[in-house]
């Protein structure tokens, strides 16, 4: 009987580790990346949720006190207001300050904010191109706003009883787990 | 002309035994791994079938809220109630107005209550009178620890005496659901939703 003495070889002992080792990796990153796409896609949804009833609940803030303060916000060549909860919400009159905190406070499926991930900004309705061109290089906003001010039409006309509103949410620790609702606050 | 050495013999039993041994080791420990990734997928679906329940009752809850629209809402029931009764009622209501149309009949209100049941575990939402529907499936139950809360934005609770034109509610839902008649562990999820 000729006997084999010499056992696995490296070669082959590196090869069944490779082999397995591909095997085993699609696998398991398969199933985290499951798990990641699940729970960003669950976020998502919250934050939606939590953007559109930011949208309604806005039209309850009294007008007048939003257009006196984005009023001064153009005096102070800001152009825009930001209101992200916190002491934020100081601005506004007292009868309004408790449900601006209670917007900010919005929580969704056990999914909140703080005030760097949830961020309204509102302004005119009407934005000269002189606004619109300091609006969209001002890194202090977030891109997603930025890119959709840039798509505004410009406007030098009076404003009527309007103001634009961005609801800016970051979900996720990527630059793409944002949602963004814009609308309009009206006079009523 | 083959001068290769044939081994005619076949494999020694203690060949056998190391084959079966590092195979058995190889394929038990690919078997393990995809039974962990079998449960944790497993673990996944349930997960994301209560947050999708929850998600579902508040969404809906949230769109019945915004198209009612509330002009008064209180909690109608007491602490030791069985049943945690929240109403919200509408100044006016929709009636037929002959050509096939609604129009809003202010001699009228409407009153839709959200109702969550302790004992048998239930949410529903009616209109005050009558039995209403279940705002979930029905293997999905709400378990103790589950309350509904109404306050203002003071964070007053709005009550027979002291009813709120508008306010915050807070739904604190422990869910579970059963699988072949055995219940799977509870998950807990808070939601505010603003009632104006």
């Amino acid at each position: 009987m000729v006997k084999n003495e010499h056992g696995f070889s490296l070669v082959e002992l590196l090869a069944i580790i490779v082999i397995t080792t591909t095997i085993i990796v699609p696998l398991l990153s398969s199933l985290v990346d499951n798990i990641e796409i699940n729970y960003r896609m669950h976020n998502r949804r919250s934050a939606s949720s939590v953007g559109d009833a930011t949208l309604s609940a806005m039209e309850e803030l009294t007008f007048a006190d939003l257009e006196t303060l984005v009023n001064d916000e153009n005096v102070a060549s800001n152009y825009y207001l930001e209101l992200n909860g916190g002491t934020t919400c100081d601005q506004l009159s007292p009868a309004d300050q408790p449900l601006c905190d209670q917007i900010f406070g919005q929580v969704w499926n056990n999914l909140s904010f703080d005030d760097t991930t949830f961020r309204v900004f509102i302004y005119d309705y009407n934005l000269p191109q002189a606004y619109i061109d300091d609006l969209t290089t001002n890194t202090d906003i977030p891109i997603e706003v930025r890119n959709y001010m840039d798509t505004l039409t410009t406007s030098s006309d009076p404003n009527p009883a309007l103001l634009r509103v961005s609801v800016w949410l970051l979900y996720a620790d990527d630059p793409r787990g944002t949602v963004l609702f814009n609308g309009l606050i009206t006079d009523e | 002309m083959s001068r290769l050495i044939k081994n005619s013999n076949g494999l020694t039993l203690l060949e056998l035994l190391i084959s079966i041994i590092v195979g058995s080791i190889v394929i038990t420990t690919l078997l393990s791994i995809l039974s962990l990734s079998v449960q944790a997928r497993s673990d996944l679906e349930v997960r994301d079938r209560m947050k999708t329940e929850s998600y579902l009752l508040v969404e809906e809850l949230r769109s019945n809220l915004f198209n009612l629209p509330v002009h008064n809402a209180e909690v109608t029931s007491q602490e030791s109630d069985p049943e945690t009764i929240i109403e919200f009622t509408r100044e006016y209501k929709y009636v037929p107005d002959g050509s096939g149309g609604v129009i809003a009949d202010y001699d009228q209100s409407a009153t839709y209550e959200l109702v969550y049941d302790e004992v048998n575990e239930t949410i529903t939402y009616r209109e005050q009178g009558t039995t209403g529907s279940l705002m979930h499936s029905g293997n999905v139950f709400f378990t103790t620890g589950t309350t509904l809360e109404l306050t203002d934005f003071e964070g007053t609770t709005c009550t027979p005496t002291t009813p709120c034109s508008e306010g915050v509610l807070t739904l604190t839902l422990v869910i579970t659901f059963s699988i072949n008649g055995t219940r799977v562990d509870t998950q807990t999820f808070v939601t505010t939703i603003i009632v104006q």
